[in-house]
């Protein structure tokens, strides 16, 4: 009964522990960030203040040519694109690489390729067959997204444990019912886990194509305010954006953890 | 019910050269609703011979007949309770147990009432929703016999089930093995390493051998049934114990001295 009511104790200790460290350690960084920030010189870097109000000043705005918030929608049209583009190829084929040693070996040079070199590196040859085009971004976000995803899934596939699939083999599954009901199901976690390193990786394709092939997203606004010398309208732009990305990597992560709850389930002995 | 003349059992070397033998000559003849027991040191093949009647593994020589018919694969008649459990964690307990159903498309509530029927034959009521990873080990094996039950076979092919459990939960699980078969009378093919184990339970109990692996003699158990704790102490029960070991022993020291050779 004292275990029991020891292990009671500690969970409730983390509940107020976790949040308290992190907001702390937020308040830390923003007040280091307000006193390095300087608001007597236009040209330095805002504090986070004078941020805030350029990222207020750009919301209020609301939607329209030129504005932040129709910047940020084209901006994503290329993370949606690519990332859908991604899931729909890097699902499949990442099966397919598990479920066949032939097509593993055929696919895994490309695949060694596209994991050594730098994505960025291909920015370039993407900018010259597609131009500055929506399509050109949507590739760079689908290089970037894709890889991750193929592997974890390939992996996923292949270390499907030989001993469920016996059994399977033995009450008589089929090709489809083994797929199905004992490889993918027990490939989950690992392409969850896929599924979010992805969109990390879609995240960053994202902001480098926006960057660099720059079209009427938050590309050409940033691109405005720094030839406008308004370097606090930059800082408000680049922080929303990485607002963007930590939300959408905390969905990812609650996602996979719900998929993968099997794996974590307490014994209740 | 099963009948093996001759079997053998090949592995290709890597090399090309000659082939390990695993099994050689086999003859055994299973009946209807008896219970069988396989016995012998690590090597002696009798889990491979056990996946051989199930039709996971392939043989080589001689012939092998479940119910009349040649044995090319796994079939409905037969059921494995596996050494591991092999149940899938992502599933509930009436989930695992329903598996073979599904596998062979019953409709959902048909396989839902059966699984639940074999639930409490095993004795996991108040169970069904919980996960593998949250039960013992013994009522994990519980799980992987109702799953096995499910699919009614004649023939259960348990591969050392209770080989990973403490003593006491396999003494509960033989005593509660012998009464679901002594309901249902199927015929069961039973790999152990534990001599007790193989006298409790069965009616005649196959010595193997090692080097090539073979059936190297059966004796009969003629214990009454049922079979209760009593038994385990009965001077019979004694007596073939400590024969079934003198076998063993002399077989395991056979091997050790022409290694040593």
């Amino acid at each position: 009964m004292a275990v029991r009511a020891l292990r009671q104790h500690s969970p409730q200790r983390e509940r107020w522990l976790k949040p308290t460290l992190r907001l702390g350690i937020l308040a830390l960084f923003l007040g280091v960030w307000q006193l390095l920030g300087n608001d007597e010189i236009r040209l330095a870097m805002p504090t986070f203040t004078r941020t805030m109000a350029a990222l207020g000043d750009l919301l209020s705005a609301g939607f329209g040519d030129g504005s932040l918030l129709e910047g940020m929608l084209i901006t994503n049209q290329a993370l949606v694109g690519g990332y859908l583009a991604a899931l729909v190829v890097s699902l499949p084929l990442g099966i397919l690489m598990g479920s066949s040693r032939a097509v593993a070996k055929v696919a895994s040079p490309y695949l060694t390729i596209l994991l050594a070199v730098p994505m960025i590196a291909l920015v370039p040859i993407v900018q010259l067959v597609f131009g500055l085009t929506l399509a050109g971004r949507i590739v760079v976000v689908f290089l970037f997204a894709f890889i991750y995803m193929t592997i974890n899934t390939m992996i996923g596939v292949r270390e499907a444990s030989p001993e469920l699939k016996e059994m399977a083999r033995s009450f008589g599954a089929t090709r489809g019912q083994m797929l199905r009901r004992v490889i993918l199901p027990g490939a989950i976690p690992a392409i969850m886990a896929g599924v979010r390193l992805g969109l990390g990786r879609a995240i960053i394709g994202m902001i480098i194509a926006e960057l660099s092939l720059i079209g009427a997203g938050i590309g050409s606004l940033i691109l405005e305010f720094q030839v406008r010398f308004q370097p606090a309208y930059v800082f408000a732009i680049v922080m929303l954006a990485v607002l963007e990305g930590v939300l959408l990597m905390e969905i990812a992560r609650r996602i996979e953890v719900r998929f993968a709850r099997w794996k974590g389930v307490q014994g209740v002995e | 019910m099963i009948e093996a003349v001759g079997v053998g059992k090949l592995y290709a070397s890597g090399d090309g050269s000659e082939a390990f033998r695993a099994l050689v000559g086999v003859n055994l003849a299973i009946r209807d609703g008896e219970f069988v027991s396989l016995i012998g040191p690590s090597g002696c093949g009798k889990t491979t011979l056990l996946k051989i009647v199930d039709g996971l593994l392939p043989y080589e020589e001689g012939e092998l007949r479940v119910m009349g018919r040649p044995v090319t694969g796994p079939g409905p008649e037969r059921a494995v309770v596996f050494q591991n459990f092999a149940l899938l964690p992502w599933l509930t307990v009436l989930d695992n147990v329903q598996f073979g159903l599904q596998l062979r498309g019953v409709e959902r509530d048909q396989r839902e009432e059966v699984a639940r029927r074999n639930v409490a034959t095993v004795g996991l009521q108040g169970f069904e929703l919980a996960y593998p990873r949250q039960l013992s080990g013994g009522m994990q094996q519980r799980v992987g016999l109702a799953r096995a039950l499910a699919v009614d076979p004649q023939i259960l092919l348990m591969d050392e089930p209770f080989g990973s459990l403490d003593a006491q939960t396999r003494n509960l699980l033989q005593a509660d093995l012998l009464r679901v078969w002594d309901a249902s009378r199927k015929t069961v093919l039973f790999v152990t390493h534990a001599m007790d184990e193989a006298v409790f339970l069965s009616d005649r109990v196959v010595l193997m051998a090692t080097g090539p692996g073979r059936v190297s003699e059966v004796i009969d158990i003629d214990l009454p049934r049922p079979r209760t704790d009593a038994t385990r102490t009965s001077p019979r029960f004694v007596e073939l114990t400590s024969y079934v070991w003198d076998r063993l022993r002399g077989m395991i020291l056979g091997v050790a001295e022409t290694t040593d050779a």
